[in-house]
């Protein structure tokens, strides 16, 4: 218990350490909040050319919809992971990392506390610069039940990516010189997760185990997290977003999420089976990059390289 | 029964980076440190003088060999060590957009401890009317300043690493700050890394020397090896010509000749004053400089002994 309060106390300091440095980087912020804006215009653009081409069938949404929430999913979790992978080599520039890991500041608990910190920065970003094009569109949650479902799924999401985070920054540990590792890990799970390509689009090539992709990456939450948001932001009402049926906010006709992906969803609320199953799937991913990280941090004391960048 | 704060056997370090051949830093150090003692590690560079401070603090892991700190594991109670040791080397440095004040408060929070010793030192040194500037506008003594805070803060600690930590301050704060130092860690163990003999002399009775590749077996008293001195000066001439083993030897039979320099190793005042004599007379240098030999040319002398042309 001890222990863990221990933990608490330190991870509370970095974040608030974080923080208030990035705060105070004005340049950066600015150049932050610029380069989102020109993001979501671009896929704005992009999307509406898509649609003028072809239309997605059985989802409710369109291209532009499509982009705009993987946008604002996006804005977060990229700048998230871009500002985290980081945090060891930053630590190392400025010759804290010897001190604080001798006071017991384990670079898992660097990772996190940089992984929250970032995520509030961006946060911000995101309400400021991505949330109003949505709303000004049409696309937001129609009811409270609505909201909730997407708050749960994108928690879900951010659970997840801290693993994935975890990993890729504790490369740094060993490796040196990892920008580029970092910028392909990142790339490679925005892709993953139907940030770009629409994972169903893949369905009818590929089958695994009897089954289409896209029914398979339930073991891949920031796939049905991104998905299930572009839903919950498109329908209606909550029973369209089961039984479909129902013109979208789009005026698309669409199918229910559960026939479309094979799951059995029920409200994408607290009580959701397919909720649980994703939430265990996101805990049990960062025990194991806890681990993986222990692991390379071991590994790094043993070899001398915990200090080098 | 003596109580040791660091007991180490047999413990060596080896470097490994991915695609580089392994680097062996240090090999078989072996001593013991009573509790409260004060020891300076010293050896020329690359003995492993600092990779030392950093296994002995728990930052590496050792390669080899068995070390017990505050009888603890080395290897296998890494927690409970850190609660009771600071570490602190010159390449600490700070988040530059947080002012000293927040610094001073991350720090704390980091090692549980109060910020008031830290206060304490810093008004001490008087570096009060900097508490709300950030760390970007320190200059360098008072970076070495706030890394000092930093390690004081930690009440709990009995050993305290200092690595270089007095770098960057100037003599007048040099000197305030080992006053301020000799006082505070009074009931604490020191283990040093400095490479001004001053700072050693004041702070330490002990030395445990490193010979190149990290070597050394025992700790010795630095008012032992100072009394135990063939030699206490050196005097340095620079040869007009050629000096011959004979021409030498009529001037003084200790020394040394390094290039073009020539060194002469009186060991009192008087034979210092007569050495000097001779080379004046003999009109054979154009320079002669003498000073008295300091810990740092023992430990160095000592790791990589000379020979002189006749042995003292």
């Amino acid at each position: 218990m001890f222990a863990l309060f221990s933990e608490l106390r330190m991870l509370n300091a970095v974040i608030k350490r974080n923080l208030i440095v990035d705060l105070r980087y004005k340049f950066q912020i600015i150049v932050e909040i610029t380069w989102t804006a020109v993001n979501v215009l671009v896929f704005v653009l992009l999307g509406a050319a898509w649609d003028a081409t072809a239309s997605p069938s059985g989802v409710p949404y369109s291209m532009i919809t499509f982009f705009l929430v993987a946008t604002g999913f996006y804005t977060v979790f990229s700048g998230v992971m871009e500002s985290t992978v980081d945090a060891i080599i930053e630590e190392n520039k400025l010759g804290t990392m010897g001190f604080l890991v001798t006071n017991s500041v384990s670079p898992v608990l660097l990772i996190v506390g940089r992984y929250i910190a970032a995520t509030a920065r961006w946060m911000i970003v995101l309400f400021v610069i991505v949330i109003p094009p949505l709303v000004f569109k049409g696309v937001y949650p129609s009811s409270l039940t609505l909201i909730v479902s997407s708050t749960i799924v994108f928690i879900i999401a951010w659970i997840f990516m801290m693993g994935v985070t975890l990993i890729f920054t504790s490369v740094s540990l060993i490796f040196k010189k990892t920008t580029t590792f970092n910028k392909v890990g990142i790339y490679v799970v925005r892709f993953a997760s139907g940030g770009i390509v629409p994972i169903f689009s893949f369905d009818k090539s590929i089958h695994l185990f009897g089954k289409p992709l896209s029914n398979l990456l339930i073991w891949f939450p920031p796939t049905y997290a991104l998905e299930s948001l572009r839903w919950i932001f498109s329908v209606p009402t909550q029973s369209a977003l089961q039984n479909g049926g129902l013109s979208s906010k789009d005026g698309l006709p669409f199918e229910g999420f559960n026939q479309l992906f094979g799951l059995n969803a029920t409200n994408f609320g607290i009580t959701d089976p397919t909720i649980h199953f994703m939430l265990i799937v996101s805990i049990i991913f960062v025990l194991i990059s806890i681990v993986f990280a222990g692991m390379l941090t071991k590994v790094s004391r043993k070899w001398g390289t915990i200090e080098f960048y | 029964m003596v109580n040791y704060a660091i007991t180490c056997k047999n413990l060596s370090k080896i470097f490994r980076s991915p695609g580089q051949a392994p680097i062996k830093i240090l090999t078989d150090i072996s001593f013991q440190l009573r509790k409260g003692a004060k020891l300076a590690v010293t050896g020329g560079n690359g003995s492993g003088k600092t990779t030392l401070l950093k296994v002995l603090s728990t930052l590496y892991l050792p390669d080899e060999g068995d070390c017990k700190i505050l009888d603890l594991d080395l290897r296998k109670q890494t927690r409970e060590i850190q609660e009771r040791v600071v570490f602190v080397s010159a390449g600490l440095d700070f988040q530059r957009k947080l002012t000293l004040e927040e610094n001073l408060n991350f720090f704390a929070k980091v090692q549980n401890s109060s910020t008031e010793d830290a206060y304490k030192f810093i008004q001490d040194m008087n570096m009060t009317h900097i508490i709300d500037k950030r760390a970007e506008t320190f200059s360098e003594g008072q970076k070495a300043i706030t890394r000092l805070a930093i390690g004081l803060m930690k009440e709990r600690s009995e050993i305290l690493f200092l690595d270089e930590v007095t770098l960057g301050l100037d003599v007048n704060r040099k000197e305030e700050v080992l006053e301020y130092l000799s006082n505070k860690v009074q009931n604490k163990t020191l283990l040093i890394v400095d490479h001004d003999s001053n700072v050693i002399e004041r702070l330490c009775s002990e030395i445990l020397i490193l010979k190149p590749g990290g070597i050394s077996n025992q700790t010795i008293s630095i008012k032992e090896l100072t009394e135990s001195l063939p030699y206490s000066y050196e005097i340095n001439a620079i040869p007009k010509r050629s000096l011959t083993d004979h021409e030498l030897r009529e001037i003084w039979p200790h020394y040394i000749k390094t290039g073009s320099i020539i060194k002469f190793y009186p060991n009192d005042t008087n034979q210092a004053q007569r050495v000097t004599n001779r080379l004046i007379r003999s009109g054979l240098v154009n320079n002669i400089q003498t000073r008295k030999i300091d810990l740092n040319d023992l430990a160095i002398k000592m790791s990589e002994p000379i020979t002189l042309a006749e042995e003292l």
